[in-house]
């Protein structure tokens, strides 16, 4: 019964401890090698394209579709008569963005102010790695936004006989209708819980009107700062400021701070702030609600619905 | 092979977008001093189609208060000679300070006609008009293409 006990266990123990003995020599060996360096870009930073008004530093993995709804409240300053701006007359955008390779998103979009349809690129060449390789996002978005509407009359000019000889319209040529925007987004995710981004801009309008807005320039640079707190789970606080670096008469900056509660193909933003023209050069521009005014403020909200093919 | 392709991407549409980059202003209506005789609480009218014949001659450079025209002045001393029958070819003369009209050197920008910078507010010959805003006139005829009408 020994011996039969014996032949059965002294197999085991042996094999135990030679496993032992290997364990021991892998980890010698793992010991001697260098440690790779985690070159993929670090995850979740932003849960979403949008931080309130602006870009968030991240393009989603390759293949995603995104469908935007960017929904923005009338100014709260008229208290309970329409409902603090929720029955005022409000600007919607509706958007889609594709990410056709990694780090690349085109996409395109409309804007019910001014009819204006947008077109978008972002571009993450050096995104933040898990390392810590390179410790921050890189990422470039630019836009081409075509006013359209109505190329309305500004003035005529009557001939000797009282026919109109010259018409001025709002948009002399096509080209009058666009306008620019350019934007170098550095950012990091400092914690899990923590992500923070800079970025400063450049906005150019074809066509200005210096009569109706003084001091206006065809191109104009702005610089904003923004983040995300993750206070609980997928609940974060979002926080941003647009500060415009050569504004016209009575321009103001920017100054917005909400709630996001992300899922994993969508992301919901609840916030207030004074940027109601959602497209981003129209609210550096010609932005001139004062974010010290409460009153000047507007209840916005960003959804936005993913799929990965 | 696939950061070409981003960079192309990237560079067309930022050829796309600067190939279109615009700098334009929205134009003011213009103010043109009309005829005598026109209505207007300011005297002017929104009359287009400047007569160089029939407004510019008689109502600007010979007018019967303040003539340009005068013997001692460019009624023949001084080019261009604004007399009625020879203002016209005058003003596309060379002179010694350069042709005062030249469609062909400031097409698309007439402002810059020697003409024009002259007669326009704060030029040498603004205080010698019947109305300095007359000039805002002579600056509608060249935009026109400083015809002969």
């Amino acid at each position: 019964m020994n011996l039969k006990f014996s032949r059965l266990v002294l197999p085991f123990v042996a094999l135990m401890l030679s496993g032992v003995c290997l364990h021991a020599q892998d980890t010698t060996a793992v010991a001697e090698e260098k440690p790779v360096k985690d070159k993929r870009p670090v995850k979740n930073a932003f849960d979403s394209n949008w931080l309130i008004n602006s870009q968030t530093m991240v393009v989603p993995t390759r293949n995603t579709l995104e469908f935007d709804i960017n929904h923005r409240f009338g100014p709260l300053k008229n208290g309970v008569k329409d409902m603090y701006g929720l029955y005022a007359p409000s600007n919607i955008r509706l958007g889609l963005t594709y990410t056709p390779m990694n780090s690349l998103q085109l996409g395109a979009g409309m804007t019910k102010e001014k009819m204006m349809y947008d077109f978008d690129v972002k571009w993450n060449p050096l995104p933040q790695t898990r390392s810590g390789s390179f410790p921050v996002f890189i990422t470039y978005f630019g836009n081409l936004v075509i006013e359209g509407g109505e190329n309305s009359v500004n003035w005529t000019l009557p001939d000797i006989s009282g026919n109109d000889s010259i018409v001025n319209k709002k948009f002399p040529e096509y080209t009058d209708r666009f306008s620019y925007f350019n934007q170098l987004i550095i950012g990091r995710k400092i914690t899990d819980r923590i992500s923070i981004q800079v970025a400063p801009s450049h906005a150019h309008y074809n066509l200005i009107d210096t009569m109706a807005n003084k001091g206006i320039i065809h191109d104009n640079f702005a610089i904003s700062a923004g983040g995300r707190v993750k206070f609980y789970g997928e609940m974060s606080i979002i926080f941003e400021y647009f500060h415009p670096l050569t504004p016209a008469e009575d321009i103001k900056p920017n100054f917005g701070i909400g709630f996001e509660a992300n899922t994993s193909a969508h992301a919901f933003q609840l916030f207030i702030s004074p940027y109601t023209y959602i497209i981003n050069q129209r609210d550096v521009v010609f932005n001139k609600k004062d974010p010290e005014f409460i009153s000047d403020y507007s209840i916005g909200f960003n959804v936005t619905r993913l799929w990965n093919f | 092979m696939k950061s070409i392709v981003i960079q192309s991407i990237v560079l067309i549409f930022l050829l796309g977008i600067f190939s279109s980059c615009d700098k334009n202003y929205v134009e003011p209506k213009p103010v043109i001093p009309g005829p005598a005789g026109s209505t207007g609480a300011t005297g002017t009218t929104e009359v287009w189609n400047i007569s160089f014949n029939n407004w510019i001659l008689p109502n600007i450079f010979n007018n019967a208060s303040k003539n340009c025209a005068q013997s001692s002045c460019h009624g023949g001393t001084f080019k261009p000679n604004l007399t009625a029958a020879n203002a016209y070819n005058s003003l596309f003369e060379t002179a010694l300070t350069g042709k005062p009209v030249d469609t062909v050197a400031n097409a698309g920008a007439p402002e810059n006609n020697l003409l024009y910078q002259k007669v326009k507010s704060g030029g040498s010959m603004n205080d010698k008009l019947p109305q300095a805003s007359y000039a805002d006139s002579i600056l509608l005829w060249l935009q026109q293409g400083a015809k002969n009408n």
